[in-house]
């Protein structure tokens, strides 16, 4: 009876009718709103697939990478070999500071005074040593120690060198920097 | 039993004011009017538009109504109305003595019940009460003449007469039960042609939306298989690839590695720019007095006898190590300013 009393007044009420064409054309049109959103995230998302895909043909395209892998270790354990090596800071310094004595021993440079500081760079694990160098200007004895310092297979970076020889003052002060690759984890 | 619980509940009215239940269904409720108690007229409203015309044609019935409370019966054939009324107040009386008051009932005159002819023309029908004459013509009851009893010779041709058929046959009246439909459309066909130009008009904008959705499904639909179909490819290669992502990798953070630790030392050696400067300057029999070197910048002075600063900066900008090498003299000095690259 409600059913055929609302179709009865379907068919008679003009404003009835037109508002329920009204709601269902409001329905359709944000179902294709919503349609429309759901399509571009498709799209983008197909986008992204296609990206990927032809990033992975193209990666799988490149035969080389295996062969460069092996080139790039070679470099990087050639300039590794170029760092010191030890166990841990405190034989890192007390090396350091030997190689120094036996070196200025070596050049005849006598009553040098020598200072070493230390620091650790996170980045790569690196222990930075560096040493600062002073004492009095003999010519040969400097050219002996910076030969020393040149030829040694690890570097041995000079950061600072000053010589001054003159009539009223003669002197040198050299600042040295290495880096150490530790083999243990503690610093 | 099934039968009955859809037959509508059928009463007849007849001239006497009387209502007799002539058929017992559970449907819904109809009152059959007499013919007797009907009046009918035809009525053409082709130059009213079709929202108007059921407003207009009760117009038209109340001014042709004879009676001040009264009910009709419409059958819409284009736009045409076949109007029957009858009486009201009588009818509802009788309706209340019967216990058939405000219920929902549906009236229709005796006529509508009858078999609608197939042919053009006149037929006689014999009514529960009486007699009527009808004139057809294309679908439409053009006219229609109810008498008590069969009406006699001089009568019947002179209606004929005044409706203008050429007929000579007799009063031949047919009998028929009462159909289970009325025929023709009540009101509800001028509505549903209303609602047909407004449904047209719906269904258009409702049918052009679907589509697009349609359209945006399918479309959608193709992008995920396409989606799809690239994401599978990728898995299919994946495992192909990880060794080279894998080498790939180890390449960049190696290489990043390199250039790090290459940057830890990228100045030429102390020894190197002397041996240069020494080699650039033997001619001029120099002595070095100082030797500044702090990073990249280097300030070095030396003693000589040529003065001429202009030559000792095209020399020593000879070097590859140095740029922007300035030089100044001052009593037998020269101080030597460059940077390294």
């Amino acid at each position: 009876m409600k059913s055929s009393v609302f179709l009865d007044e379907i068919k008679t009420n003009t404003r009835l009718r037109l508002g329920l064409w009204l709601i269902l054309i409001i329905l359709l049109a944000y179902a294709i709103v919503l349609l429309q959103q759901y399509e571009h995230k498709v799209e983008k998302n197909f986008t992204a697939a296609t990206l990927r895909l032809n990033k992975t043909k193209t990666i799988l395209n490149q035969k080389n990478w295996n062969e460069l892998a092996n080139q790039v270790k070679d470099t990087q354990i050639a300039i590794e070999d170029k760092l010191w090596v030890a166990n841990n800071k405190g034989i890192a310094l007390a090396n350091f500071q030997a190689w120094i004595n036996a070196q200025l021993h070596s050049a005849k440079i006598v009553g040098a005074r020598v200072t070493i500081e230390s620091n650790f760079k996170q980045d790569y694990k690196l222990l930075y040593v560096s040493a600062k160098i002073s004492g009095k200007l003999e010519i040969k004895a400097i050219n002996d120690l910076l030969l020393a310092l040149a030829l040694h297979p690890q570097w041995v970076i000079i950061e600072r060198l000053n010589m001054q020889k003159t009539e009223s003052q003669s002197g040198f002060s050299l600042v040295l920097t290495t880096y150490f690759q530790l083999l243990s984890t503690t610093k | 039993m099934y039968k009955k619980l859809f037959l509508p509940q059928r009463y007849f009215y007849n001239n006497e004011n009387e209502i007799n239940l002539i058929n017992e269904g559970k449907g819904a409720i109809e009152v059959i009017i007499s013919r007797a108690l009907c009046h009918y007229k035809l009525f053409t409203l082709s130059d009213i538009p079709l929202a108007r015309r059921q407003v207009v044609i009760q117009l038209q019935i109340k001014q042709w109504s004879p009676f001040n409370n009264y009910g009709f019966h419409i059958c819409w054939h284009q736009h045409i109305a076949m109007v029957w009324i009858w009486e009201k107040n009588t009818l509802e009386k009788t309706l209340e003595i019967n216990g058939l008051q405000n219920k929902n009932i549906s009236f229709y005159p005796e006529t509508v019940l009858y078999s609608r002819p197939n042919e053009e023309g006149i037929q006689s029908l014999k009514c529960i009460n009486g007699i009527e004459a009808q004139v057809w013509k294309n679908k439409v009851l053009i006219s229609s003449r109810w008498w008590a009893s069969s009406p006699n010779t001089s009568v019947w041709y002179k209606y004929l007469r005044v409706q203008r058929i050429q007929n000579t046959n007799p009063i031949n009246i047919l009998s028929f039960d009462f159909e289970k439909k009325a025929w023709g459309h009540n009101k509800i066909a001028l509505l549903l042609a209303l609602l047909g130009q407004e449904m047209m008009w719906g269904i258009l904008i409702i049918s052009i939306l679907l589509s697009i959705i349609t359209w945006k499904v399918i479309y959608i639909k193709k992008w995920q298989q396409a989606t799809e179909s690239a994401i599978k490819e990728v898995e299919t290669l994946t495992p192909k690839v990880q060794p080279i992502l894998v080498a790939r990798n180890e390449v960049l953070m190696g290489q990043e590695k390199i250039q790090h630790l290459q940057s830890l030392n990228t100045y030429p050696l102390q020894l190197d720019i002397m041996k240069e400067v020494t080699i650039k300057l033997i001619k001029k029999n120099i002595r070095l007095t100082s030797w500044a070197y702090h990073t990249n910048q280097l300030n070095f002075s030396f003693k000589a006898n040529d003065l001429d600063p202009r030559f000792y900066v095209n020399k020593l900008q000879e070097i590859n190590f140095f740029t922007d090498v300035e030089v100044s003299i001052n009593k037998k000095q020269v101080d030597v300013s460059t940077k390294l690259k």
